[in-house]
């Protein structure tokens, strides 16, 4: 990596609040839908596929619910996980298992920083972050190499570099990280890559985004994103196939149990 | 004789080949890795290999903690950090802990999946929440926290660095460093695994080496001290052990061949057999002088000595150094690197010895050797001055000298057996029956920790782990389907479920998980912990939404990627071979019986190998033995011409070896590779006293005919000798059973009492067949002077060669006659037969008081045939007409003698009836002549 120290006289004064300010106006939208091909490889190199539909919609307050729905492969088909962001209190989260029951087995509170299913994505790294509970201390800009789901750097990206640090101590108690390092994107104010630290400040994994589409107005969306699990040795790969940004994509009945327990959702 | 003919050159090439060898001693390595106790041609190795390529090393060591306060803060602290400390260790592959074991759990139905400890809880609460979920889950208790909660376990998966000799070491310290900061916050804390077991293996040998090899060294020249009682005859074997040590250390290192647990023996091996030659050598030596070998001032003395020593030890010397040699060789065919390296090692340092003892002894004494002066005051009872002044050609010691105390004592033991041969050998195959039935009870075992005593520290270790959580030891059960997704079937999954509630059934070994425990836990939360729920998923469908619930990390041991391949480690503490391959036998019946037609099952891990490397070690003995059985067969039988000489100079020392195995199926003692070298050394030291006794015989029995009388004067002239050696022998074996390695002990143990047996064997049963049989050494016939012309005219030796006819003549008695002595009486009876070497006889006929001439007979001639073969009176006189020497053929004696040698006997045979005839047809010639005289 190497460090550049010239910028824009503006971005030069800007401190990491509002630079991640600048992110959020940008790139936050309220809803959206997308159908991924998610690939989990492994040390040896071995690929599992799956193919998921994942939804978000922001509510009252800006807290955000999500889906995530299973198509493939076919033992897990229709496997559902329903989150529901709430306001200074943990998440409620359901799971959804179509061989278990018509149930919906609500999750434990405090699993933030597990795996969610099988991945190398936190739970707390798929949500969208309440910026008033990080401090984000401004880096040395830097060119952020971003690398491809073999690990080869394909493109690098001039970018201002900003370590978020929990603040707020439900955060901090439940995160997995110490910090995270964010390299943003100068020119689109883009999340291009985040490196992840552990809570003793190791290195554990890094997550890139590349083949960056213009969806709508400033914002972008990556096409590709690759997890690289460091600790784990192990990858995960996520091609967007199809996505969607209108409100009609994410109708707010898909946020409910019933949606789930009722099979509508494995209506694709 | 180098030693003696060219001094300096000599000295030269020992110091020189010192010096250069002694060079190789830095690049020496010590070996106490697991590898060199696997046999390279275990039928499983390949499989394993795979098997730990997939799913992960076995190498793992457990750090152990005990506290009764674990559950705090300021102690999981401590152990975070020490967890953390263990995963920046550069070797290190994985920690598994309570600080990433997963659990899954049912919170009043809502489902908790997370590690155990997620971090260090901020508050008692906390705490005790983490607490509870270690102590719930099944894949946690007994394997990452005891029952009671205050015992736990950080797993350290090693990758070994093949190429690091040192790795074990290194592993080993830099554990032990993440320790050390944190070693005070806990009641107990240690390390146990691979490189513990090697370090403290590496850390006992080298105590081993410190102390056995000086104490040998102690005990060894105590008893030369006492028994020869000369201070050089002890300071001549530690000379040239020392210097077989240097060479053979030197040799290892430049071969590359380590140190391993056994051949850390190898200074006190060296040095108690090694001087047993030194010891017969020096007596040797003593007696040429006490026999009165004088030269005209020292240097010439000391040589002549020196001359004498080298013409009677000389053959035996080399015998015994090469059955010795073969004995520790013949280790060298096992498939166990930890055996063959200790074979290489032992036979080197035998064979160094033994060409070290025959340079540099004449060498030494020639420039040193103690002179008659000196033996003044030392020539008292006991003493191999005394006890050996047996000399070859010259009166026997026993008319002028009897022994007294303990020597007295085992020679009238010797004398009584020989009187009682039935009684002996009875007794014999009495005993050899009942420890030969014993024997069947044999075991083996080759496990790391059996090495140690049962009191050291790692022993204690080891149990303590495995009373609180589980074994050290553990393998994998693997089960390989051809069908992709096989091992997402719930029936196939259930196989793995059996394997485990068999093996908990049994009880025999400590623990069992696999992935079928991963998903019966997520089962049984899904269904609010109800213990009844602690299966296998109904579906496959539910199997794989269960597996969700997982990282591919959390899974790796368990199942391969694509599910064809699932693994269940098992963990165990049982160190005993024996018991392991019972349990192991049973278990895999089990398992094969499971797994079905459609499953293939594999058994693998590195403490399987170690364990099946047992069954190698028996067989590797037994060919050791068969081995060196052979060699000395062959080796004697050509040595004593006969191959029943062959099979009598082997039952000595197979009677031993047959009493040692008895009395390690009496004692539990099993073979290991400590106990597996045992026989075969025994035998190669054992024979050389056999050697030393029939040697004697050999050549005391051709100048005394009483047999009983021939092997009473060899057992008085061996006995001082023979007790001396085989006592140094005993009390240096003895020394190894201080030993920190319990193999090497019970080595020890053995050894000195296959020693014992020996001694006796060869106090007892040898002298009883020796008086069955008369033996001739190839070395006796090749020094036999006999004049050609006598060997060649002599109608008694017709059709055989010149060996044949040596041997002849030394299985019949050499007489000495004067002029005018009467060889023969006419009318006397007698059953002897002679052959004239040298002189001339005169025979005549007695007849009414007038004596006829019938015949001159001179070297080569045969006379007294009749009274050969028929029992009758003499029909004439025989007297000498000069001084000469006769043979004598003694009817009973060469029907006796002649049985081991049957192609001579019936050459013989047949050359006496051919003389019969002739003088028949003389006869008749004879009487047809004075009849026709008479006519006439």
């Amino acid at each position: 990596m190497m460090w550049s120290g010239i910028g824009p006289a503006l971005s030069e004064e800007l401190s990491g609040q509002a630079i991640m300010d600048e992110v959020s106006r940008r790139h936050d939208r309220p809803y959206e839908r997308e159908d991924q091909k998610m690939q989990l490889v492994d040390a040896r190199g071995n690929i599992e596929d799956r193919q998921v539909r994942r939804y978000a919609r922001e509510g009252d307050g800006g807290l955000y619910r999500y889906v995530v729905v299973f198509d493939s492969p076919a033992g897990v088909a229709g496997v559902a996980l329903l989150t529901w962001q709430n306001k200074g209190a943990d998440d409620d989260q359901w799971m959804y298992l179509p061989a278990y029951g018509r149930e919906m087995k609500r999750t434990a509170k405090g699993g933030k920083r597990n795996y969610f299913m099988g991945t190398d994505f936190a739970f707390e790294d798929m949500t969208a972050e309440d910026k008033a509970k990080f401090r984000y201390d401004r880096q040395p800009d830097a060119v952020a190499e971003i690398r491809d789901e073999n690990g080869q750097v394909v493109e690098t990206a001039d970018s201002f570099v900003l370590d978020a640090y929990p603040v707020a101590e439900d955060v901090k108690e439940e995160s997995g990280y110490q910090y995270r390092r964010l390299y943003i994107r100068k020119d689109i104010y883009f999340i291009q890559r985040v490196d992840f630290f552990d809570r003793r400040g190791r290195f554990i994994k890094s997550q890139h985004s590349r083949s960056l589409v213009n969806v709508d107005g400033q914002t972008y969306r990556a096409d590709i994103t690759v997890m690289d699990n460091e600790k784990e040795k192990h990858r995960t790969i996520i091609r967007v196939q199809g996505r969607d940004l209108n409100e009609a994509a994410v109708p707010a009945g898909n946020f409910e149990q019933r949606w789930i327990t009722t099979g509508r959702h494995l209506k694709k | 004789m180098l030693g003696l003919r060219h001094r300096l050159l000599t000295f030269l090439f020992l110091a020189v080949t010192s010096a250069l060898l002694a060079t190789g001693i830095p690049q020496l390595r010590i070996d106490t890795s697991f590898d060199s106790l696997i046999s390279a041609s275990d039928p499983t190795k390949a499989a394993y290999e795979a098997i730990k390529e997939e799913f992960g090393s076995d190498n793992t060591t457990i750090v152990y903690i005990r506290d009764p306060a674990l559950w705090t803060e300021e102690k999981l602290l401590a152990l975070e950090k020490l967890s953390f400390a263990l995963e920046d260790l550069p070797f290190v592959e994985k920690v598994e802990s309570l600080f990433n074991v997963r659990s899954i759990r049912d919170r009043n139905g809502d489902i908790e999946s997370s590690v155990v400890l997620d971090g260090v809880p901020v508050d008692a609460a906390g705490v005790e929440k983490a607490r509870a979920n270690a102590l719930y889950s099944p894949l946690v208790t007994r394997n990452f926290i005891s029952t009671d909660g205050t015992v736990t376990a950080l797993s350290v998966n090693v990758r070994k660095d093949a190429a690091s000799p040192d790795f074990d070491r290194q592993a080993f310290e830099a554990i032990n460093a993440a320790i050390d900061p944190v070693r005070g916050v806990f009641t107990e804390i240690y390390q146990v695994g691979p490189p513990r077991v090697n370090e403290d293996l590496k850390t006992s040998l080298y105590d081993d080496m410190k102390v056995l090899g000086p104490l040998s060294l102690g005990v060894l020249m105590a008893t030369i001290v006492i028994f020869l009682r000369s201070g050089m005859a002890a300071a001549v074997p530690l000379c040239t052990a020392m210097l077989s040590l240097i060479w053979t250390f030197g040799l290892m290192g430049f071969a590359g061949v380590p140190v391993n647990v056994l051949s850390a023996m190898l200074p006190s091996l060296v040095i108690v057999i090694g001087s047993t030659e030194d010891t017969h050598m020096l007596a040797t030596y003593l007696t040429g002088l006490s026999e009165g070998v004088r030269g005209r001032d020292r240097a010439e003395t000391r040589r002549l000595s020196v001359v004498f020593m080298a013409k009677h030890m000389g053959l035996p010397v080399l015998l015994t150094t090469t059955t010795t040699v073969l004995g520790f060789a013949s280790n060298g065919v096992s498939e166990i690197a930890l055996i063959r390296d200790f074979a290489f090692a032992s036979t080197a340092g035998i064979a160094f010895n033994g060409l070290i003892t025959a340079l540099a002894v004449p060498l030494i004494l020639s420039l040193a050797g103690p002179l008659p002066k000196k033996l003044l005051g030392t020539g008292t009872e006991g003493s191999p001055a005394a006890a050996s002044a047996v000399s070859q050609t010259g009166e026997h010691p026993e008319e002028t000298h009897q022994p007294s105390g303990m020597v007295r004592r085992v020679i009238a033991l010797c004398e009584w057996a020989c009187g009682h041969p039935n009684s002996v050998i009875a007794g014999t195959v009495a005993m050899v029956a009942l420890f030969g039935y014993f024997s069947m009870q044999i075991t083996v075992s080759n496990d790391p920790i059996s090495y140690f005593r049962q009191d050291h520290a790692l022993v204690q270790d080891v149990e303590k782990l495995h009373r609180d959580l589980s074994g050290m030891e553990l393998f994998y059960i693997n089960l390989q389907s051809s069908q992709p997704m096989a091992f997402k079937s719930p029936e196939n999954l259930r196989k793995l479920s059996e394997i485990k509630a068999f093996i908990m059934a049994e009880g025999k070994f400590d623990n069992a998980i696999s992935l079928a425990d991963h998903l019966s836990l997520v089962n049984r939360e899904f269904h609010g912990g109800d213990p009844a729920q602690m299966k296998v998923p109904a579906t496959a469908d539910l199997v794989e939404q269960y597996l969700l619930f997982f990282q591919r990390s959390d899974l790796e041991s368990y199942v391969s990627h694509d599910f064809q391949r699932v693994n269940m480690v098992v963990r165990h503490n049982i160190h005993n071979s024996h018991e392991l391959t019972l349990a192991l036998a049973d278990l895999e019946r089990k398992v094969a019986e499971i797994s079905g037609g459609t499953v293939q099952y594999y058994l693998v891990g590195q403490n399987l190998m170690i364990n099946r490397a047992a069954e190698a070690l028996m067989v590797a003995q037994l060919q050791s033995i068969g081995l060196l059985l052979v060699v000395i067969f062959v080796m004697m039988s050509l040595v004593y011409t006969s191959l029943i000489g062959g099979v009598l100079s082997l039952i000595p020392n197979i009677v031993p070896i047959v009493m040692t195995f008895g009395l390690m199926g009496l004692l539990n003692i099993p073979i290991n590779p400590g106990t597996a070298t045992v026989a075969v050394i025994a035998i190669g030291i054992a024979i050389d006293d056999t050697i030393h006794l029939l040697s004697f015989y050999a050549g005391e029995s051709r100048r005394t005919p009483d047999r009983q009388q021939a092997v009473r004067i060899t057992i008085r002239h061996e006995a001082i000798p023979v007790v001396s050696t085989s006592v140094a022998l005993i009390a240096g074996f003895l020394v190894l059973v201080a030993s920190n390695f319990s193999i090497v002990a019970q080595f020890g143990m053995l050894s000195a009492l296959a020693m014992a047996f020996a001694l006796i064997a060869d106090l007892i049963i040898t002298p009883v067949l020796m008086a069955k049989v008369r033996l001739v050494s190839v070395y006796e016939i090749l020094l036999l002077k006999v004049g050609r012309d006598v060997l060649a005219k002599s109608p008694l030796f017709e059709g055989m060669t010149s060996y044949q006819a040596r041997k002849a003549i030394l299985l019949s008695q050499m007489t000495e006659f004067q002029a005018g002595a009467r060889l023969i009486r006419q009318g006397s009876v007698g059953r002897e037969m002679f052959l004239i070497l040298s002189g001339d006889v005169a025979v005549t006929l007695e007849r009414n008081g007038e004596e006829t001439r019938l015949a001159t007979l001179s070297a080569g001639a045969v006379f007294g045939e009749v009274g050969f073969v028929r029992d009758q009176k003499r029909s004439a006189n025989v007297d000498a007409l000069s001084d000469g020497i006769m043979l004598t053929f003694e009817f009973e004696r060469v029907r006796r003698n002649m049985w081991l040698y049957p192609h001579i006997a019936s050459r013989l045979n047949l050359n006496i009836a051919r003389i019969l005839g002739e003088r028949l047809a003389e006869t008749s010639t004879h009487l047809a002549g004075s009849r026709q005289g008479e006519a006439a």
